[in-house]
């Protein structure tokens, strides 16, 4: 008996969004007869089959309610979910096109969903490239690795090569990599139009790369080494320019060279300036290169043994205008004591008048005197008053600091304290000189927060009573109920009776995503926070990764990438049990 | 001259079923406004919606009365906040309880908002979608949408070859 095969199809003929009929729809039934034909044709049919079949998986997708949605609702929906990808290098936009054909055929032919190109796409540069049609391209090869770059694999060449289409360009290797980034000079043959976003970090580039980027709003330089020669490009539409260069120094000619085709800069970071001994002598202050919207100037001097003094006066005085942020940087190490106090200090307050926006930060390695420094005094638009002072330092450095502040600043109108995550371990010294600062309104605490808060009666003394509206507390990640919470739960439950008004509180938890352990730990704090202040206003969490949520109704910590049937809600109760 | 706030509209859908709502609210939607703008004369006949139902149409009411009197976006807003729009990941606490319906009625929703223009609504259904996907595999996607592997042979073998290189990285 010859084995037959009988497959049935009027049924499935009947839907209209099934397949044409093809050669075997006429029938309704397929056979196939093993005794009177070949092994060829057998595989023939098979195939036919399988075509028809795959015809039918489709077919059957498309009666999915979801495929109700037209095609331009689908893809809105794919964007929302591009957009929100938690980094640009997520590959989960890949794993939609693996859903469905639809999908796939979908996606795959949206250029704009594969726009953004990284460091782990390098590997399929091209097919990815492929997918990206002529969109502008985003390119973020961050943190790349001496592995990838030595040498410059072709996938890398071959999405420079694309730079005439490249809107956004962020590169950096590790600040450790001895190697730069070689970007040969082909690749700015053709004018980069499109480019607005400019950010390299350990480059080499060859030719006359600047005057490529004509149309740059941002530019970041940091560790490259390049011609300073722009030909006769004028930066118009740059606004802010960042150049920063450790292992060398930045010459003052050239810089302010070409500063004068920038003349748009509403923020100006230059850090290891430098002024060569001819600097020095022939630097002749040019009365026209002012920057009438500059908003912020920051100035390193960092390793220079002798910063260039005249031109810190001539860029504060000139380049500013009366709303601009001024901080210059320099290191501690490389300057006597005494000229902190004598000449650079005063050097601000000759120029800057005391209302005007200063930022000075003093870095030094840990074994001088006064540890690392920070001095912050800032002023923005919205804040026209508002000061900062951040403060890195270890225990036993606390008074010398606070005497050079006081010899060389003014702190009546310091709003801001911000202590740093290893600072301050004995808080009275500094709560002491509260009490002087009738204006401060915020201190960040760092991980210390234990210290101060096991200590209330300090505050309960009076001897300090700064009026707190937020508090920012890091290292919780590492921190327990017992060392960490409770005192801070202390505070909180005593606060009110001490008269602070609390807003924020700030948890920062970057580093990891939080455990169980951890989020039931939190979740205690949730419950004495609100449970205790239920007008508490806000409570944040910064970390890298998945948004926390924290729910006020139920008092638990809620993952919020993760849908309601299966959320980790941890409360109390579950973290007891 | 502008109608009174106060005006009654009536709308049928597609099963014959009718609504009389205040004008304010049904301005929500860009389609029946712009409809209303080109009527001269007060008409007591019906606004035909023949792409909704009455139990959808119910929801959309609902969700346009919920939101009467806020600012609708205007044209020229609408494309500089498109990408914040995309990106803002806050689905209002009312409108999340709204939109937690059955799958059928989400897509119901969706393509009545889309149909009846009203960006908003079409918004938080497009969002909630998208966070139906987030973190989720291709089988859990499938899995979720009644959608089965249809790939053909040669997307498999793309798609096996995409796999190992994104294990790879």
């Amino acid at each position: 008996m010859s084995p037959t095969v009988r497959f049935a199809t009027s049924s499935l003929s009947k839907h209209s969004k099934l397949p044409g009929p093809g050669n075997f729809m006429g029938s309704h039934t397929i056979i196939v007869d093993f005794q009177e034909t070949s092994i060829s044709k057998v595989d023939d049919q098979i195939q036919t089959l399988r075509c028809y079949l795959q015809k039918l998986l489709i077919a059957r997708n498309a009666l999915a309610p979801i495929h109700r949605l037209p095609p331009d609702i689908l893809l809105e929906i794919f964007a929302i979910f591009y957009a929100r990808l938690p980094t640009w290098h997520d590959l989960s936009m890949l794993r939609l096109t693996w859903v469905s054909h639809h999908w796939r055929e979908l996606a795959l032919g949206t250029p704009t969903l594969w726009s953004d190109v990284s460091t782990p796409h390098l590997s399929a540069a091209k097919w990815w490239l492929a997918r990206t049609g002529s969109a502008p391209l985003s390119v973020r090869l961050l943190n790349v690795t001496k592995k990838v770059i030595v040498p410059v694999i072709p996938e890398l060449q071959f999405i420079l090569e694309q730079i005439h289409r490249i809107s956004i360009l962020r590169y950096s290797q590790r600040s450790s990599d001895v190697f730069k980034l070689d970007i040969p000079e082909s690749v700015w043959e053709e004018p980069a139009l499109l480019l607005d976003f400019l950010e390299l970090k350990g480059v080499v580039l060859h030719g006359r790369f600047l005057s490529s980027v004509p149309n740059v709003w941002n530019m970041v330089l940091r560790r490259c080494k390049f011609s300073w020669d722009a030909g006769r490009t004028n930066f118009l539409e740059l606004t802010h320019l960042d150049i920063a260069f450790p292992q060398s120094t930045i010459p003052v000619a050239q810089l302010l060279g070409l500063l004068q085709r920038m003349p748009s800069l509403e923020c100006l970071v230059v850090i290891h300036v430098f002024a060569t001994d001819d600097d020095q002598d022939t630097f002749v202050p040019s009365p026209t290169l002012q920057f009438p919207q500059l908003h912020t100037l920051k100035l390193g001097f960092g390793k220079a043994i002798d910063p260039p003094l005249q031109f810190l006066r001539h860029a504060l005085s000139s380049f500013t205008t009366s709303q601009t942020m001024i901080s210059c940087s320099f290191d501690a190490a490389r300057l006597e004591h005494n000229r902190l106090h004598t000449q650079f200090l005063p050097s601000f307050s000759e120029v800057v008048s005391p209302q005007r926006v200063v930022a000075i930060k003093v870095t030094s390695p840990q074994h001088y005197t006064f540890g690392e420094v920070v001095i912050n005094f800032r002023t923005t638009k919205q804040e026209s008053s508002r000061m900062n002072l951040q403060i890195e330092t270890s225990t036993s450095q606390h008074r010398s600091l606070c005497s050079i502040l006081q010899e060389g600043l003014t702190l009546t109108h310091l709003e801001a304290i911000r202590f740093s995550r290893w600072g301050l371990r004995d808080p009275s010294g500094f709560v002491t000189m509260f009490g002087e600062l009738p204006n401060l309104s915020y201190v960040d605490w760092g991980c210390t927060a234990m210290d101060l808060f096991e200590d209330v009666s300090l505050i309960e003394d009076g001897i300090a009573r700064p009026p707190l509206a937020s508090v920012k507390i890091f290292g919780f990640l590492e921190c327990t109920w017992k060392n960490n919470y409770k005192p801070l739960a202390q505070f909180l439950v005593q606060r009110q009776r001490l008269g602070y008004e609390l807003e924020t509180i700030t948890l920062d938890l970057t580093g990891s995503r939080p455990d169980d352990n951890t989020l039931a730990e939190l979740n205690k704090l949730v419950d004495v926070v609100w449970e205790d202040s239920p007008e508490m206003v806000e409570i944040q969490s910064v970390f890298e990764g998945p948004e926390l949520i924290w729910s006020r109704t139920s008092t638990g910590v809620k993952l919020a990438d993760e849908s309601d049937d299966d959320s980790r809600c941890i409360t109390p109760t579950d973290s007891d049990s | 001259m502008a109608a009174p706030a106060t005006q009654q509209i009536k709308i049928r859908c597609n099963d014959e079923k009718e609504f009389t709502v205040d004008r304010d609210v049904l301005e929500r939607s860009v389609l029946i406004k712009n409809m209303l703008e080109d009527v001269t004369e007060q008409q007591d006949a019906p606004i035909p919606l023949p792409n909704v139902s009455g139990p959808v149409m119910a929801k959309v009411l609902e969700y346009c009365t919920h939101h009467r009197g806020e600012p609708l976006p205007s044209a020229d807003t609408e494309q500089s906040q498109d990408e914040t729009r995309k990106r803002t990941t806050d689905i209002s606490e009312w409108d999340q309880k709204f939109i937690t319906v059955d799958q059928e009625m989400l897509f119901e929703i969706i393509l009545a908002a889309n149909y009846l223009d009203i960006k908003s609504l079409l918004d938080v259904g497009c969002k909630t979608v998208a966070n139906m996907i987030k973190g989720k595999t291709p089988e859990e996607i499938r899995k979720l949408f009644n959608i089965v592997n249809d790939f053909t042979p040669e997307e498999e073998a793309q798609i096996k070859k995409e796999n190992e290189w994104a294990e790879d990285r």
